[in-house]
Protein backbone atom coordinates (compact mmCIF):
# COMPACT_ATOMS: atom_id res chain seq x y z
CA UNK A 1 0.00 0.00 0.00
CA UNK A 2 0.95 3.31 -1.10
CA UNK A 3 2.61 4.82 2.70
CA UNK A 4 5.04 7.14 1.42
CA UNK A 5 2.40 9.88 -0.07
CA UNK A 6 2.11 11.22 -3.45
CA UNK A 7 3.61 8.60 -5.87
CA UNK A 8 1.93 5.97 -5.85
CA UNK A 9 2.41 2.89 -8.43
CA UNK A 10 -0.59 2.11 -10.31
CA UNK A 11 -1.42 -0.25 -13.09
CA UNK A 12 -4.89 1.28 -15.35
CA UNK A 13 -6.86 -1.64 -17.05
CA UNK A 14 -8.41 -0.38 -20.13
CA UNK A 15 -6.24 2.07 -20.52
CA UNK A 16 -7.10 1.79 -24.62
CA UNK A 17 -10.33 3.12 -24.23
CA UNK A 18 -10.74 7.08 -24.16
CA UNK A 19 -12.01 6.86 -20.54
CA UNK A 20 -8.98 4.76 -19.42
CA UNK A 21 -6.65 6.82 -20.92
CA UNK A 22 -7.66 10.20 -19.80
CA UNK A 23 -7.46 8.39 -16.34
CA UNK A 24 -4.51 7.19 -16.41
CA UNK A 25 -2.63 10.39 -18.02
CA UNK A 26 -5.01 12.33 -15.24
CA UNK A 27 -3.00 9.97 -12.24
CA UNK A 28 0.20 10.76 -13.89
CA UNK A 29 -0.77 14.29 -13.89
CA UNK A 30 -0.83 13.69 -10.06
CA UNK A 31 2.53 12.20 -9.72
CA UNK A 32 1.30 8.47 -9.70
CA UNK A 33 3.81 6.12 -11.58
CA UNK A 34 1.37 4.20 -14.21
CA UNK A 35 1.46 1.44 -16.08
CA UNK A 36 -1.02 1.12 -18.70
CA UNK A 37 -2.62 -2.15 -19.87
CA UNK A 38 -5.37 -2.78 -22.50
CA UNK A 39 -8.96 -4.59 -21.20
CA UNK A 40 -8.18 -7.43 -23.68
CA UNK A 41 -5.37 -8.61 -20.81
CA UNK A 42 -8.60 -9.57 -18.94
CA UNK A 43 -9.53 -12.37 -21.20
CA UNK A 44 -9.21 -15.92 -19.82
CA UNK A 45 -6.33 -17.70 -20.53
CA UNK A 46 -4.51 -14.11 -21.33
CA UNK A 47 -2.10 -13.62 -17.91
CA UNK A 48 -3.16 -10.79 -16.43
CA UNK A 49 -1.72 -11.92 -13.07
CA UNK A 50 1.71 -12.13 -14.97
CA UNK A 51 0.92 -8.67 -17.06
CA UNK A 52 0.82 -6.91 -13.65
CA UNK A 53 3.70 -8.83 -12.18
CA UNK A 54 5.63 -7.48 -15.57
CA UNK A 55 4.41 -4.11 -14.70
CA UNK A 56 5.42 -4.31 -11.06
CA UNK A 57 8.81 -5.28 -12.41
CA UNK A 58 8.45 -2.04 -14.27
CA UNK A 59 7.36 0.45 -12.43
CA UNK A 60 7.93 -0.59 -8.38
CA UNK A 61 5.70 -2.84 -6.05
CA UNK A 62 1.83 -2.21 -7.24
CA UNK A 63 0.09 0.13 -4.70
CA UNK A 64 -3.60 -0.13 -7.17
CA UNK A 65 -5.21 -1.61 -10.17
CA UNK A 66 -7.44 0.44 -11.27
CA UNK A 67 -10.34 -1.56 -13.81
CA UNK A 68 -11.37 1.43 -16.34
CA UNK A 69 -13.28 -0.86 -18.24
CA UNK A 70 -13.96 -4.44 -19.79
CA UNK A 71 -14.70 -3.70 -22.64
CA UNK A 72 -17.02 -1.65 -24.65
CA UNK A 73 -19.58 -4.84 -25.41
CA UNK A 74 -21.52 -3.83 -22.10
CA UNK A 75 -21.94 -0.54 -23.89
CA UNK A 76 -24.06 -1.08 -26.51
CA UNK A 77 -27.29 0.23 -26.27
CA UNK A 78 -30.50 -2.65 -27.52
CA UNK A 79 -33.70 -3.78 -25.98
CA UNK A 80 -33.24 -6.92 -24.32
CA UNK A 81 -35.98 -8.71 -26.08
CA UNK A 82 -33.85 -7.78 -29.23
CA UNK A 83 -30.52 -9.23 -28.01
CA UNK A 84 -30.14 -12.82 -29.43
CA UNK A 85 -27.85 -15.05 -27.47
CA UNK A 86 -24.34 -14.24 -28.97
CA UNK A 87 -24.79 -10.60 -28.05
CA UNK A 88 -25.90 -11.47 -24.63
CA UNK A 89 -22.68 -13.91 -24.14
CA UNK A 90 -20.41 -10.67 -25.54
CA UNK A 91 -21.91 -7.99 -23.72
CA UNK A 92 -22.83 -9.36 -20.33
CA UNK A 93 -20.67 -13.26 -19.17
CA UNK A 94 -17.61 -11.95 -21.20
CA UNK A 95 -17.30 -8.87 -19.01
CA UNK A 96 -18.15 -10.16 -15.91
CA UNK A 97 -16.05 -13.76 -16.74
CA UNK A 98 -13.22 -10.70 -17.21
CA UNK A 99 -13.96 -9.08 -14.14
CA UNK A 100 -13.18 -12.11 -12.23
CA UNK A 101 -10.19 -12.24 -13.95
CA UNK A 102 -9.37 -8.88 -12.94
CA UNK A 103 -9.79 -9.18 -9.47
CA UNK A 104 -8.18 -12.72 -9.35
CA UNK A 105 -5.23 -11.08 -10.60
CA UNK A 106 -5.25 -7.64 -8.40
CA UNK A 107 -5.31 -9.81 -5.74
CA UNK A 108 -2.65 -11.85 -5.95
CA UNK A 109 -0.73 -9.09 -7.17
CA UNK A 110 -1.57 -6.84 -3.85
CA UNK A 111 -1.94 -9.18 -1.40
CA UNK A 112 1.55 -9.24 -0.18
CA UNK A 113 2.11 -5.62 0.74
CA UNK A 114 -1.63 -4.57 0.58
CA UNK A 115 -3.39 -1.93 -1.65
CA UNK A 116 -6.56 -1.35 -3.67
CA UNK A 117 -8.63 -2.13 -6.00
CA UNK A 118 -10.38 0.52 -8.20
CA UNK A 119 -13.01 -0.12 -10.21
CA UNK A 120 -14.35 2.44 -13.02
CA UNK A 121 -18.55 2.11 -13.43
CA UNK A 122 -20.90 4.29 -14.82
CA UNK A 123 -23.90 5.41 -12.23
CA UNK A 124 -26.34 3.89 -15.05
CA UNK A 125 -26.24 0.83 -12.69
CA UNK A 126 -27.35 2.49 -9.41
CA UNK A 127 -30.60 3.19 -11.15
CA UNK A 128 -30.97 1.37 -14.51
CA UNK A 129 -31.01 2.78 -17.98
CA UNK A 130 -33.43 1.48 -20.56
CA UNK A 131 -31.61 -0.27 -23.55
CA UNK A 132 -28.69 -0.68 -21.62
CA UNK A 133 -29.50 -3.79 -19.34
CA UNK A 134 -26.54 -5.53 -20.37
CA UNK A 135 -24.43 -2.78 -18.94
CA UNK A 136 -26.31 -2.41 -15.74
CA UNK A 137 -26.52 -5.88 -15.12
CA UNK A 138 -22.27 -6.11 -15.64
CA UNK A 139 -21.82 -3.52 -13.48
CA UNK A 140 -24.14 -4.62 -10.58
CA UNK A 141 -22.33 -7.97 -10.34
CA UNK A 142 -19.19 -6.04 -10.46
CA UNK A 143 -20.50 -3.71 -7.33
CA UNK A 144 -21.81 -6.94 -5.62
CA UNK A 145 -18.10 -8.74 -5.90
CA UNK A 146 -16.18 -5.44 -4.72
CA UNK A 147 -18.32 -5.76 -1.80
CA UNK A 148 -17.41 -9.25 -1.49
CA UNK A 149 -13.65 -8.65 -2.13
CA UNK A 150 -13.67 -6.04 0.02
CA UNK A 151 -15.15 -8.08 3.23
CA UNK A 152 -12.59 -10.97 2.12
CA UNK A 153 -9.38 -9.35 1.79
CA UNK A 154 -9.39 -6.53 4.65
CA UNK A 155 -7.35 -8.64 6.64
CA UNK A 156 -4.63 -8.53 3.96
CA UNK A 157 -5.14 -4.48 3.76
CA UNK A 158 -6.76 -4.65 -0.16
CA UNK A 159 -9.44 -2.46 -0.19
CA UNK A 160 -11.66 -2.47 -3.26
CA UNK A 161 -13.88 0.50 -4.29
CA UNK A 162 -15.96 1.24 -7.61
CA UNK A 163 -16.03 4.96 -8.69
CA UNK A 164 -19.44 5.33 -10.50
CA UNK A 165 -19.31 8.05 -13.32
CA UNK A 166 -21.69 9.15 -15.82
CA UNK A 167 -22.23 6.61 -18.58
CA UNK A 168 -22.11 9.08 -21.48
CA UNK A 169 -18.53 9.93 -20.10
CA UNK A 170 -17.33 6.59 -20.80
CA UNK A 171 -19.53 6.19 -23.86
CA UNK A 172 -18.00 9.10 -25.09
CA UNK A 173 -14.74 8.16 -24.05
CA UNK A 174 -15.01 4.57 -25.14
CA UNK A 175 -12.83 4.86 -27.89
CA UNK A 176 -9.02 5.82 -28.03
CA UNK A 177 -10.46 8.53 -31.04
CA UNK A 178 -12.73 10.05 -28.32
CA UNK A 179 -15.33 9.62 -30.86
CA UNK A 180 -18.52 7.62 -29.38
CA UNK A 181 -19.30 4.32 -29.44
CA UNK A 182 -23.20 4.68 -29.45
CA UNK A 183 -25.87 5.48 -32.52
CA UNK A 184 -26.50 8.78 -32.71
CA UNK A 185 -29.28 9.87 -30.77
CA UNK A 186 -28.52 6.63 -28.20
CA UNK A 187 -26.71 8.88 -25.46
CA UNK A 188 -29.36 10.86 -25.08
CA UNK A 189 -31.21 7.82 -23.28
CA UNK A 190 -28.03 7.65 -20.62
CA UNK A 191 -28.38 8.81 -17.50
CA UNK A 192 -32.10 9.11 -17.16
CA UNK A 193 -32.77 11.89 -19.22
CA UNK A 194 -34.99 14.77 -17.59
CA UNK A 195 -34.05 14.14 -14.13
CA UNK A 196 -32.56 17.20 -12.63
CA UNK A 197 -29.69 18.66 -13.94
CA UNK A 198 -26.37 18.28 -11.94
CA UNK A 199 -25.75 20.35 -8.33
CA UNK A 200 -22.08 20.48 -9.83
CA UNK A 201 -20.25 21.23 -13.05
CA UNK A 202 -20.23 17.54 -15.13
CA UNK A 203 -16.76 16.02 -14.07
CA UNK A 204 -14.19 14.33 -17.11
CA UNK A 205 -11.97 11.82 -16.49
CA UNK A 206 -8.81 13.17 -16.10
CA UNK A 207 -9.24 16.43 -14.26
CA UNK A 208 -12.22 15.08 -11.97
CA UNK A 209 -12.03 11.35 -11.60
CA UNK A 210 -8.36 10.85 -11.55
CA UNK A 211 -8.17 12.85 -8.52
CA UNK A 212 -10.80 11.11 -6.40
CA UNK A 213 -9.09 7.96 -7.77
CA UNK A 214 -5.59 9.04 -6.52
CA UNK A 215 -7.43 9.67 -2.61
CA UNK A 216 -9.20 6.58 -2.80
CA UNK A 217 -6.08 5.06 -3.14
CA UNK A 218 -4.07 6.87 -0.45
CA UNK A 219 -3.39 5.99 3.06
CA UNK A 220 -6.19 8.58 4.33
CA UNK A 221 -8.75 5.98 2.68
CA UNK A 222 -7.37 2.94 4.45
CA UNK A 223 -10.54 2.49 6.38
CA UNK A 224 -12.37 2.18 3.99
CA UNK A 225 -13.75 -0.34 1.14
CA UNK A 226 -16.38 -2.08 -0.58
CA UNK A 227 -17.60 1.98 -0.83
CA UNK A 228 -19.07 2.92 -4.61
CA UNK A 229 -18.05 6.76 -4.88
CA UNK A 230 -20.36 8.50 -7.15
CA UNK A 231 -18.21 11.21 -9.57
CA UNK A 232 -21.11 12.53 -11.05
CA UNK A 233 -21.72 16.46 -10.12
CA UNK A 234 -24.23 15.39 -7.85
CA UNK A 235 -26.95 14.22 -9.68
CA UNK A 236 -28.15 10.82 -8.04
CA UNK A 237 -27.16 10.96 -4.36
CA UNK A 238 -28.10 7.55 -4.47
CA UNK A 239 -28.38 6.43 -0.45
CA UNK B 1 -60.55 -16.85 4.23
CA UNK B 2 -59.79 -17.05 0.31
CA UNK B 3 -58.96 -19.63 -2.33
CA UNK B 4 -58.24 -20.63 -5.71
CA UNK B 5 -61.87 -18.88 -6.72
CA UNK B 6 -61.77 -15.65 -4.88
CA UNK B 7 -58.31 -15.25 -4.20
CA UNK B 8 -56.33 -12.17 -5.61
CA UNK B 9 -54.46 -14.06 -8.63
CA UNK B 10 -57.37 -15.85 -9.85
CA UNK B 11 -57.28 -15.93 -13.44
CA UNK B 12 -53.66 -15.06 -13.60
CA UNK B 13 -50.85 -17.35 -15.07
CA UNK B 14 -47.45 -17.49 -13.24
CA UNK B 15 -44.60 -19.18 -14.22
CA UNK B 16 -42.46 -20.00 -11.74
CA UNK B 17 -38.66 -21.38 -11.97
CA UNK B 18 -36.61 -23.60 -9.71
CA UNK B 19 -40.00 -24.38 -8.54
CA UNK B 20 -39.06 -27.69 -7.14
CA UNK B 21 -37.90 -27.18 -3.27
CA UNK B 22 -37.69 -24.34 -0.75
CA UNK B 23 -38.92 -20.95 -2.08
CA UNK B 24 -39.52 -22.01 -5.75
CA UNK B 25 -42.01 -24.99 -4.40
CA UNK B 26 -43.78 -22.03 -1.58
CA UNK B 27 -44.60 -19.25 -4.06
CA UNK B 28 -45.99 -22.35 -6.69
CA UNK B 29 -48.04 -23.71 -4.01
CA UNK B 30 -49.11 -20.01 -3.00
CA UNK B 31 -49.96 -18.65 -6.30
CA UNK B 32 -52.20 -21.80 -6.90
CA UNK B 33 -53.88 -21.35 -3.02
CA UNK B 34 -54.18 -17.59 -4.80
CA UNK B 35 -55.97 -18.89 -7.67
CA UNK B 36 -53.45 -18.34 -10.27
CA UNK B 37 -53.13 -20.89 -12.96
CA UNK B 38 -49.60 -22.41 -12.55
CA UNK B 39 -46.28 -23.37 -14.74
CA UNK B 40 -44.25 -25.20 -12.16
CA UNK B 41 -40.95 -25.40 -13.92
CA UNK B 42 -37.55 -27.23 -12.76
CA UNK B 43 -35.03 -29.66 -14.09
CA UNK B 44 -35.53 -32.47 -11.94
CA UNK B 45 -39.20 -34.72 -11.07
CA UNK B 46 -39.42 -32.69 -7.58
CA UNK B 47 -40.81 -29.74 -9.76
CA UNK B 48 -43.50 -32.14 -11.00
CA UNK B 49 -44.11 -33.14 -6.81
CA UNK B 50 -44.38 -29.10 -6.53
CA UNK B 51 -46.94 -29.17 -9.35
CA UNK B 52 -49.04 -32.05 -7.53
CA UNK B 53 -49.14 -30.35 -4.37
CA UNK B 54 -49.88 -26.76 -6.10
CA UNK B 55 -53.01 -28.85 -7.47
CA UNK B 56 -53.97 -30.01 -4.67
CA UNK B 57 -54.52 -26.50 -3.31
CA UNK B 58 -57.89 -26.78 -5.61
CA UNK B 59 -55.78 -24.43 -8.37
CA UNK B 60 -54.08 -25.72 -11.37
CA UNK B 61 -50.50 -26.65 -12.10
CA UNK B 62 -48.92 -27.90 -14.49
CA UNK B 63 -45.31 -29.42 -14.44
CA UNK B 64 -42.58 -27.85 -17.32
CA UNK B 65 -39.13 -29.42 -16.94
CA UNK B 66 -36.94 -26.67 -18.09
CA UNK B 67 -32.90 -25.87 -17.57
CA UNK B 68 -33.71 -22.13 -17.28
CA UNK B 69 -29.80 -22.26 -19.04
CA UNK B 70 -31.35 -23.87 -22.11
CA UNK B 71 -32.98 -20.92 -23.97
CA UNK B 72 -35.25 -23.60 -25.81
CA UNK B 73 -36.51 -25.06 -22.40
CA UNK B 74 -37.49 -21.84 -21.12
CA UNK B 75 -39.03 -20.58 -24.85
CA UNK B 76 -40.97 -24.08 -24.34
CA UNK B 77 -42.15 -23.45 -20.71
CA UNK B 78 -43.33 -20.16 -21.37
CA UNK B 79 -45.41 -21.36 -24.71
CA UNK B 80 -46.48 -24.55 -22.22
CA UNK B 81 -48.39 -21.60 -20.26
CA UNK B 82 -49.77 -20.27 -23.41
CA UNK B 83 -50.75 -23.60 -24.56
CA UNK B 84 -52.41 -24.88 -21.54
CA UNK B 85 -53.83 -22.15 -19.80
CA UNK B 86 -54.11 -19.56 -22.62
CA UNK B 87 -51.29 -16.79 -21.83
CA UNK B 88 -48.59 -15.64 -19.66
CA UNK B 89 -49.11 -12.84 -16.45
CA UNK B 90 -46.35 -13.64 -14.57
CA UNK B 91 -42.93 -14.90 -14.16
CA UNK B 92 -40.87 -15.56 -10.79
CA UNK B 93 -37.65 -16.63 -12.15
CA UNK B 94 -36.41 -18.24 -8.64
CA UNK B 95 -33.67 -20.75 -9.98
CA UNK B 96 -30.39 -20.66 -8.56
CA UNK B 97 -27.26 -22.41 -8.85
CA UNK B 98 -26.93 -25.62 -7.32
CA UNK B 99 -23.15 -24.20 -6.59
CA UNK B 100 -24.80 -21.20 -4.86
CA UNK B 101 -24.59 -22.13 -1.52
CA UNK B 102 -20.51 -23.80 -2.13
CA UNK B 103 -18.25 -21.52 0.30
CA UNK B 104 -15.34 -20.37 -2.00
CA UNK B 105 -12.90 -17.72 -1.87
CA UNK B 106 -12.56 -14.80 -4.40
CA UNK B 107 -9.68 -16.18 -5.73
CA UNK B 108 -10.01 -19.69 -5.54
CA UNK B 109 -13.22 -19.58 -7.92
CA UNK B 110 -12.50 -21.41 -11.12
CA UNK B 111 -14.10 -21.02 -14.54
CA UNK B 112 -17.10 -23.72 -14.11
CA UNK B 113 -18.56 -22.78 -10.38
CA UNK B 114 -18.42 -18.94 -11.90
CA UNK B 115 -20.00 -19.78 -15.37
CA UNK B 116 -22.46 -21.99 -13.58
CA UNK B 117 -23.37 -19.32 -11.13
CA UNK B 118 -23.57 -16.99 -13.82
CA UNK B 119 -25.90 -19.22 -16.31
CA UNK B 120 -28.83 -19.90 -13.85
CA UNK B 121 -29.32 -17.15 -11.75
CA UNK B 122 -28.80 -14.46 -14.53
CA UNK B 123 -28.56 -16.22 -18.03
CA UNK B 124 -31.71 -18.09 -16.91
CA UNK B 125 -33.56 -14.12 -16.22
CA UNK B 126 -32.18 -12.82 -19.33
CA UNK B 127 -34.57 -16.49 -20.90
CA UNK B 128 -36.86 -15.58 -18.76
CA UNK B 129 -37.11 -12.26 -19.59
CA UNK B 130 -37.14 -12.24 -23.59
CA UNK B 131 -39.41 -15.07 -23.93
CA UNK B 132 -42.25 -14.03 -21.71
CA UNK B 133 -42.29 -10.35 -22.33
CA UNK B 134 -44.40 -10.86 -25.75
CA UNK B 135 -46.87 -12.65 -23.75
CA UNK B 136 -46.58 -9.98 -20.22
CA UNK B 137 -46.86 -7.11 -22.55
CA UNK B 138 -50.59 -8.48 -23.49
CA UNK B 139 -51.44 -8.34 -20.22
CA UNK B 140 -49.36 -5.82 -18.71
CA UNK B 141 -47.45 -8.60 -16.17
CA UNK B 142 -45.00 -8.87 -13.81
CA UNK B 143 -41.34 -9.78 -13.95
CA UNK B 144 -39.54 -11.25 -10.68
CA UNK B 145 -36.40 -11.57 -10.01
CA UNK B 146 -35.27 -13.30 -7.31
CA UNK B 147 -31.84 -11.94 -5.61
CA UNK B 148 -29.76 -11.87 -2.15
CA UNK B 149 -29.14 -9.90 0.81
CA UNK B 150 -25.50 -11.06 -1.02
CA UNK B 151 -26.30 -9.00 -4.19
CA UNK B 152 -26.19 -5.83 -1.65
CA UNK B 153 -23.56 -6.08 0.98
CA UNK B 154 -21.62 -8.65 -0.54
CA UNK B 155 -20.53 -11.91 0.86
CA UNK B 156 -17.10 -13.06 1.83
CA UNK B 157 -18.24 -17.26 1.26
CA UNK B 158 -20.20 -16.91 -1.84
CA UNK B 159 -18.96 -14.22 -3.85
CA UNK B 160 -19.56 -15.54 -7.26
CA UNK B 161 -22.84 -15.80 -5.91
CA UNK B 162 -23.47 -12.33 -4.93
CA UNK B 163 -22.03 -11.25 -7.85
CA UNK B 164 -24.72 -12.79 -10.24
CA UNK B 165 -27.72 -11.96 -8.13
CA UNK B 166 -25.99 -8.04 -7.57
CA UNK B 167 -26.12 -8.42 -11.43
CA UNK B 168 -29.53 -9.78 -11.60
CA UNK B 169 -30.54 -6.28 -9.68
CA UNK B 170 -29.16 -4.24 -12.41
CA UNK B 171 -30.84 -6.09 -14.57
CA UNK B 172 -34.59 -5.85 -13.29
CA UNK B 173 -33.81 -2.20 -12.89
CA UNK B 174 -32.94 -1.51 -16.37
CA UNK B 175 -36.12 -3.58 -17.84
CA UNK B 176 -38.01 -1.80 -15.20
CA UNK B 177 -37.37 1.29 -17.12
CA UNK B 178 -37.15 -0.86 -20.52
CA UNK B 179 -40.55 -1.91 -20.20
CA UNK B 180 -42.43 0.63 -18.20
CA UNK B 181 -44.22 1.78 -21.10
CA UNK B 182 -45.25 -1.44 -21.91
CA UNK B 183 -47.06 -1.59 -18.71
CA UNK B 184 -44.71 -4.63 -17.49
CA UNK B 185 -43.61 -4.27 -14.10
CA UNK B 186 -40.22 -5.94 -13.02
CA UNK B 187 -39.57 -5.95 -9.45
CA UNK B 188 -36.34 -7.93 -7.00
CA UNK B 189 -37.25 -9.88 -3.88
CA UNK B 190 -34.53 -10.65 -1.65
CA UNK B 191 -35.26 -12.80 0.98
CA UNK B 192 -33.90 -14.85 3.49
CA UNK B 193 -35.57 -17.87 4.36
CA UNK B 194 -35.04 -21.03 5.68
CA UNK B 195 -34.27 -23.18 2.12
CA UNK B 196 -32.36 -26.64 1.01
CA UNK B 197 -29.60 -24.08 -0.10
CA UNK B 198 -29.61 -22.78 3.15
CA UNK B 199 -29.48 -26.07 5.12
CA UNK B 200 -26.61 -26.48 3.21
CA UNK B 201 -24.93 -23.32 3.83
CA UNK B 202 -25.66 -24.33 7.75
CA UNK B 203 -23.37 -27.65 7.18
CA UNK B 204 -20.72 -26.35 5.39
CA UNK B 205 -20.85 -23.12 7.73
CA UNK B 206 -21.37 -24.25 11.38
CA UNK B 207 -22.68 -21.30 13.66
CA UNK B 208 -24.29 -20.00 10.63
CA UNK B 209 -27.94 -20.32 11.78
CA UNK B 210 -27.63 -19.30 14.89
CA UNK B 211 -25.25 -16.20 14.33
CA UNK B 212 -28.04 -15.39 11.15
CA UNK B 213 -30.84 -15.56 13.95
CA UNK B 214 -28.98 -13.12 16.16
CA UNK B 215 -28.80 -10.42 13.62
CA UNK B 216 -32.36 -10.62 12.33
CA UNK B 217 -34.44 -8.00 14.51
CA UNK B 218 -37.53 -10.25 14.23
CA UNK B 219 -35.13 -13.21 15.61
CA UNK B 220 -35.39 -16.07 12.98
CA UNK B 221 -34.76 -16.88 9.73
CA UNK B 222 -37.43 -16.59 7.14
CA UNK B 223 -40.07 -19.66 5.99
CA UNK B 224 -40.61 -19.77 2.70
CA UNK B 225 -44.37 -20.73 3.07
CA UNK B 226 -45.52 -18.16 5.36
CA UNK B 227 -43.07 -14.89 5.11
CA UNK B 228 -41.85 -15.26 1.81
CA UNK B 229 -44.85 -16.61 -0.81
CA UNK B 230 -47.45 -14.39 0.63
CA UNK B 231 -44.98 -11.66 -0.52
CA UNK B 232 -44.70 -12.59 -3.62
CA UNK B 233 -48.34 -13.23 -4.05
CA UNK B 234 -49.12 -9.81 -3.24
CA UNK B 235 -46.25 -8.83 -5.83
CA UNK B 236 -48.26 -10.05 -8.48
CA UNK B 237 -51.57 -9.40 -7.64
CA UNK B 238 -53.63 -5.45 -8.84
CA UNK B 239 -52.50 -4.18 -5.05
CA UNK B 240 -48.52 -4.22 -6.60
CA UNK B 241 -48.82 -2.54 -10.22
CA UNK B 242 -47.77 0.42 -9.20
CA UNK B 243 -44.41 -1.05 -7.76
CA UNK B 244 -41.69 -1.67 -10.18
CA UNK B 245 -37.65 -1.46 -10.63
CA UNK B 246 -37.21 -1.80 -6.37
CA UNK B 247 -35.93 -4.54 -4.36
CA UNK B 248 -38.14 -5.63 -2.16
CA UNK B 249 -36.09 -7.16 1.19
CA UNK B 250 -37.78 -9.63 3.13
CA UNK B 251 -35.33 -10.44 5.57
CA UNK B 252 -37.15 -9.80 9.28
CA UNK B 253 -35.50 -6.35 8.92
CA UNK B 254 -31.60 -7.67 8.99
CA UNK B 255 -30.33 -5.46 6.05
CA UNK B 256 -31.53 -1.94 6.22
CA UNK B 257 -29.14 0.04 4.01
CA UNK B 258 -31.17 0.73 1.05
Amino acid sequence: MNTEGPAPSVAVVGADTGAGAALAAGLEDLGASVVTLPGAVLARGVGFRAALDDAGRGAGALDAVVIASVGTGPTLPGALSELDADAWHARVEVPLQRTLVGFQGAYGALRAGGGTLVLVVPTLALIGAAGFGPWAAVTEGQRALAKAAGRAWGPSAVTVHCVAVPAALLVREAAPTGAGVLPPGHETRLDRPGQPPPALDAPDMRGCVAPVVQTLISPAWRSVTGATVAVDGGVWMTP
Amino acid sequence: MTGPDDGPLRGRVVLVTGAGAGIGRAISVACARAGAAVVVSGPGDNAAETARLAGAQGGRAVFARTDVTVADEVEAAVQRAVDVFGGLDAVVHNATSRRSSDVVAIDAIDDDAWDDHMAVSLRGAYHCARFALPHLARRRGRLILMTSPAAMEGSVTLPAYAAAKGAVRGLAKSLALEWGPLGVGVVCLSPLANTPALARAYVENPGLEERLAQVVPLGRVGDSDTDIAPVVVFLLGEGARYITGQTIVVDGGRFTAL
